[in-house]
């Protein structure tokens, strides 16, 4: 069997996902780049990989489905014969508050952040179990540690995707297949572009480190984490957050 | 029925690693409790995915689990059913 690692990134098309496909295959990775609907998105970022990379490849599957993300991985299983790395990414925010979220922006959130790591990690445990390796790390949120006000359904399912992460560390353990996640704070992407001035001096104001975080930065320990280098890790949460809490 | 149980008795040996000859273990075999092949939830998991490598059967429902993971018969009676 090949050596080269065999990475899925969920929602690897944009933002931190997008940072995360391209570290991967930098790095000379097989990578597949999951996505739901911006297929055009999708192949533009293929495109950018696949001069440097020739494994690189796009799947399209809705996370929060368990029939697609099973399909999804069996296509991968047979294509590479083996899935070594999942990074559970792909999510949404509907942010609001309380007395005027919708049950619907309450569950589509649910929905793809939290019930999205939970299919993916059953779907791929069955052939990391057998294979007796394998690493998962869910991208989770310092919203799912601190609470933000806005954000209950964000701030839910990132928590849940936490304490999952911890429980599923342990059972997965014994097969020596490592679980961890990285909570990213104020990460330069689309959504905080789409923030006005002010909210975003307010946040810049409340970060240590005085300025946002890069999607490269939080990559990074993506990358150390899915390595030999963070062999006895399980079971964490990485902040990622420029000293916000 | 009895191809079935033979297969099914390889695997927990191989698979599982457990220290018991082929012939010490019966369809009534329970996998867990007193004189059991006293399994683990960690051994349960590593059936699933043999499981289903060795006969194509996917066992992914609890409720289905707890009916049939009880003795060496009912796992097998369960993959004749399915498969």
């Amino acid at each position: 069997m090949s050596t080269q690692r065999v990475v899925l990134v969920t929602g690897g098309n944009k933002g931190i996902g997008k940072a995360i496909s391209t570290a991967f295959a930098a790095n000379g990775d097989a990578v597949i780049i999951n996505f739901n609907k911006s297929l055009d998105i999708a192949k533009t970022v293929l495109e950018e990989l696949l001069p440097g990379n020739t494994t690189i490849s796009i799947e399209q599957a809705d996370v929060s489905d368990y029939r697609q993300v099973k399909q999804m991985i069996n296509n991968i299983v047979e294509k590479y014969g083996k899935i070594d790395i999942v990074v559970n990414n792909a999510g949404i925010v509907r942010d609001g508050f309380l007395m005027l979220m919708s049950e619907k922006d309450w569950n589509d959130v649910i929905s793809i952040n939290l019930n999205g790591v939970f299919n993916c990690s059953k779907a791929v445990s069955e052939p990391m179990i057998s294979q007796k390796s394998g690493v998962i790390i869910n991208i989770a949120s310092l919203s799912g540690i601190t609470g933000l006000p806005g954000q209950v359904n964000y701030s839910a399912a990132k928590g849940g995707v936490i304490a999952f992460t911890k429980a599923l560390s342990k059972e997965l353990a014994p097969f020596n297949i490592r679980v961890n996640a990285v909570a990213p704070g104020v990460i330069e992407t689309e959504i905080v572009d789409s923030l006005n001035e002010k909210i975003k001096n307010n946040f810049l104001n409340a970060i240590p480190m005085k300025r946002f975080g890069k999607p490269d930065e939080v990559a990074s320990v993506v990358k150390f984490l899915a390595s030999q280098d963070a062999a006895y890790i399980t079971g964490e949460t990485i902040c990622v957050t420029g000293g916000l809490y | 029925m009895s191809d079935t149980i033979q297969k099914l008795k390889d695997l927990l040996i191989t698979r599982l690693k457990l220290k018991v000859k082929a012939e010490g273990i019966t369809e009534d075999t329970p996998l867990f409790g007193l004189n059991s092949l006293g399994l683990d939830s960690i051994d349960v998991l590593e059936l699933i995915v043999g499981i289903k490598k060795a006969f194509g059967v996917e066992i992914l429902d609890r409720e289905v689990a707890e009916k049939i993971f009880t003795t060496v018969g009912s796992i097998a009676r369960y993959i004749e059913e399915k498969r």
